[in-house]
C-alpha cells in the first residue's frame, strides 16, 4: 500500500460557542525538564557510588577512588589509593556497589513497570509477592541442587518462580480491565504465604550450609557481594530495563483502561505479556543476588512520579537511576551505621518502606471513597 | 509482528459509502443473548444515533463494532474487510471509540492524554500536524484552559470533554461515541453534537449513543431504535421518533410534538398532570 497523506488538513470550523478565555500558558514551575531531571539523576548517582567505594572500615578519598578507575581503564590520571586500598576497591567495595546499583535499577524499573501494567499505584514485586516466587525458585534451585544454565541457573530458576507468581497475581485480581487495589494487596498476601510455606519446607530438609544463604535471601542483603555475581545478574537487569522502555509509550495508551489502549491501536494481551516477563525478569536479576528488598519498587517510583508526572518514558529511566543512587547510599548506611555490624539492607527499606506503603494505602482508599 | 508487514494507511472515503457494518450480528453476555441478528451499517457522512431503553444492547452493539466483543454470529466489516483481517494498529487509524466512563489511571495532564489520541498516527506523516490537530481539538471540547491540568484533578463532566478531545484527536473515519452526553451540562451537550455534526459534514461516519431522545431527533441523520437486542426501527428521525413505537418500546406513554418554531420532532414522557 502507498502511503497517503492525513485525510483531513483543513482546519475545522468549530461550533460556534461562547468560549471560556482562560490562558493555556503551560506552566514553567513545577516541571524540570527531562534531561535536566536525568542528569541531575545521573549526577547523584555517581557522587553516591563513589561515596560508598571510598567508605568502609578501609577509607578511601573519593579523589582516590576516581584515581584508582581512571588507572584501571588506563588513564595515568589522579591519585592512586595507598597501601590495600586499591585491592579494597576492586575486591570487594566495587562490586558490591555495582551489585547494589543492579538491584536498585531492577527493582524501580520493575515496580513502576508493575504500576504502569496493573493501572495500580500499589503494585511492587515485593509486595504482590513476585519477590517471594522468585525466591522461591531460587531456593528450590539451591536445596534440589539441579544446574542448567551454569552460573546462571539459580537467575533462571528465581525468573520462573518470579514469572508463575506475577502471572498468578494479574490472573485472579484483574477485573473489568484493571486491578483493584485490595484484591492486588490482598492476592500478595497469599502468594507471599504459599512461597513462604514452600520455602520453609525446603529448608525444613537442606543442609547447613543452604540453611544460611537462604536465611540471608529472606533478609535481604549484598553482603555477599562479588563480580561472579555481577555477571550473573547484569543480562537479566539489561534485557528487563530495555524491554520496560521499548514499551514504555504503549504502557501510557494502557493507563487510559485496557479497552482505550487497545482502541489506539495497542495488542493488549501482547503488552501484558511482555510486562509480565520485564517484571519477572528484573525482579529476578535483583532477587538472585540480594533476596527479597521490598518496597523500593513502590517508594521510588511514586517519588520519581510527583516530580517527572507519569509518562513511563522518563518515569522508567528516572525511576531506575534514583532508584540506584537510593540502593547505594542504604547499603551503604547498613554497613556502616552498626559498624562493624552489619544491617541487612532488606530490613532497612521495610523499615523505611513500610510506613510509606500504608500512607499510600490511606491515601488510595480515601480516594476511593474507601473498599469494602 | 508489527515490521512484519507495512501499516495499510485508510484510504479517503467517497461520501455515502459505508465505513463499518454489522451483518447479522448476534451477541452473548453471561450465557444471555444480548445481540440479536442485528445489522447496521454507518455511512460516511452521516450522524448515526443509536437509541432504546436499558440493557437493550446499545453499547453491546457499539463493543461489537469497535471489536471489544466478539459476536457470536454474523460478521463485522471495517471499510469493507473483516474486523479481524486489520491489526490494532490499522483498526485504531479507522475508528475511535469514547468509552461511557473515561478514566485515567495515574495523573497525566490534559495535554498528555489528548496527545495519546495521536498516538496510531506515530510513524506516518500524519503525525507531523500532532500540535495542531490538538490544538484543534481541545478548542473544538472546550479543553484549552484544563491543557495543563492533571487529568486526575478534574471534575466529571471536564473528563468527559477531555476524553472526547482524546477521541477527536484520533481523526478517524468513524467516530463512535457511548453516551457522550451522559455527565455534561446543557451548553457541552449540544457542543458535543454540534461536533458529531460537523464531523459528519467533514465526511466522517458518527454513530452515538444517546438517552436523550430529543438531541437524537434534533442532530441525527439516523436514528437507530433497539430493543431486546434488536433494532426495531431505523430511519430519519421524524420517520422514528411516533409516539406508537417510543411508547412500546420504553413501556412508558410518550408524546411527541413538532417543535414550534423549527417542525423538529419534540420528545416528551407523558406526565400525570398536577
Amino acid at each position: 500500500m502507498t502511503t497517503l497523506a492525513p485525510l483531513k488538513q483543513e482546519r475545522r470550523e468549530a461550533p460556534q460557542i461562547p468560549r471560556k478565555t482562560a490562558s493555556a500558558q503551560r506552566p514553567l514551575r513545577g516541571r524540570l525538564s527531562s534531561a535536566g531531571l536525568l542528569a541531575g539523576l545521573t549526577a547523584a548517582l555517581v557522587v553516591s557510588v563513589v561515596l560508598a567505594a571510598g567508605t568502609g572500615a578501609y577509607m578511601v578519598t573519593p579523589a582516590e577512588v576516581l584515581g584508582s578507575i581512571a588507572h584501571q581503564i588506563g588513564l595515568e590520571m589522579g591519585p592512586l589509593p595507598q597501601g590495600m586500598g586499591n585491592a579494597v576497591l576492586w575486591e570487594i567495595r566495587f562490586p558490591r556497589v555495582m551489585l547494589a546499583v543492579i538491584v536498585g535499577v531492577s527493582l524501580a524499573c520493575a515496580g513502576a513497570t508493575m504500576q504502569g501494567a496493573f493501572s495500580n499505584p500499589l503494585a511492587e514485586p515485593g509486595v504482590v509477592g513476585v519477590s517471594s516466587g522468585a525466591m522461591l525458585g531460587a531456593v528450590m534451585q539451591i536445596v534440589l541442587g539441579f544446574f542448567f544454565a551454569g552460573i546462571w541457573t539459580i537467575t533462571i530458576a528465581a525468573f520462573f518462580g518470579g514469572l508463575l507468581a506475577v502471572l498468578a497475581v494479574y490472573a485472579v485480581s484483574r477485573s473489568d480491565g484493571r486491578t483493584e487495589v485490595v484484591t492486588v494487596v490482598l492476592t500478595g498476601i497469599a502468594v507471599n504465604a504459599l512461597a513462604g510455606a514452600v520455602i520453609g519446607f525446603l529448608s525444613y530438609f537442606s543442609t547447613d550450609a543452604q540453611l544460611r544463604s537462604i536465611t540471608f535471601w529472606m533478609l535481604g542483603s549484598l553482603a555477599q557481594a562479588s563480580w561472579l555475581k555481577v555477571a550473573i545478574v547484569l543480562p537479566g537487569a539489561i534485557l528487563g530495563l530495555a524491554l520496560a522502555n521499548a514499551y514504555a509509550h504503549q504502557l501510557d495508551l494502557l493507563s487510559l483502561g485496557e479497552r482505550s489502549a487497545s482502541h489506539l491501536g495497542v495488542n493488549v494481551e501482547r503488552l501484558r505479556l511482555a510486562m509480565m516477563m520485564t517484571v519477572a525478569v528484573l525482579t529476578a536479576a535483583a532477587v538472585a543476588v540480594s533476596g527479597i528488598v521490598m518496597f523500593v519498587g513502590l517508594v521510588i517510583p511514586h517519588l520519581v512520579r510527583m516530580v517527572a508526572g507519569p509518562s513511563h518514558r522518563l518515569l522508567l529511566p528516572a525511576a531506575s537511576l534514583a532508584g540506584a543512587t537510593i540502593l547505594v547510599l542504604a547499603d551503604l548506611a547498613g554497613r556502616t551505621i552498626a559498624a562493624p555490624a552489619e544491617i541487612p539492607l532488606g530490613v532497612l527499606t521495610s523499615l523505611i518502606g513500610s510506613p510509606f506503603f500504608l500512607w499510600q494505602l490511606r491515601r488510595t482508599r480515601a480516594r476511593q471513597g474507601g473498599w469494602a | 509482528m508489527r515490521w512484519s508487514r507495512t501499516l495499510r494507511l485508510p484510504l479517503p472515503a467517497v461520501e455515502g459509502s459505508v465505513l463499518i457494518e454489522a451483518r447479522g450480528v448476534c451477541a452473548e453476555l453471561g450465557g444471555q443473548r444480548v445481540l440479536d441478528n442485528v445489522d447496521l451499517g454507518v455511512c460516511a457522512g452521516e450522524v448515526l444515533a443509536l437509541v432504546g431503553p436499558n440493557g437493550a444492547g446499545k453499547s453491546t452493539l457499539l463493543n461489537v463494532l469497535a471489536g471489544d466483543v466478539r459476536a457470536t454470529g454474523g460478521s463485522v466489516l471495517v471499510a469493507g474487510a473483516a474486523l479481524e483481517s486489520w491489526t490494532h494498529a490499522e483498526l485504531a487509524l479507522r475508528r475511535a471509540v469514547l468509552p461511557q466512563q473515561v478514566a485515567v489511571a495515574f495523573p497525566f495532564l490534559v495535554d498528555h492524554v489528548v496527545r495519546m489520541g495521536r498516538s496510531p498516527w506515530r510513524r506516518t506523516r500524519a503525525s507531523e500536524d500532532d500540535d495542531e490537530v490538538v490544538g484543534d481539538v481541545l478548542e473544538q471540547a472546550d479543553v484549552v484552559h484544563l491543557t495543563w491540568r492533571q487529568f486526575t484533578s478534574l471534575s466529571g463532566g471536564e473528563r468527559a470533554r477531555v476524553g472526547l478531545a482524546r477521541v477527536l484527536a484520533q481523526r478517524t473515519q468513524i467516530l463512535m461515541l457511548d453516551e457522550p452526553t451522559a455527565s455534561l451540562d446543557v451548553r457541552h451537550q449540544e457542543l458535543v453534537l454540534q461536533i458529531a455534526r460537523s464531523r459528519a459534514a467533514d465526511g466522517d461516519g458518527v454513530v452515538v449513543v444517546l438517552h436523550d431522545l430529543g438531541l437524537a431527533g434534533a442532530y441525527a441523520d439516523r436514528v437507530v431504535v433497539m430493543d431486546q437486542g434488536r433494532v426495531v426501527a431505523d430511519g430519519p428521525p421524524r420517520e422514528v421518533l411516533t409516539p406508537s413505537l417510543l411508547s412500546a418500546v420504553y413501556q412508558h406513554d410518550i408524546e411527541v410534538i413538532p417543535h414550534p418554531r423549527t417542525g423538529g420532532p419534540l420528545v416528551l414522557p407523558v406526565r400525570p398532570s398536577a
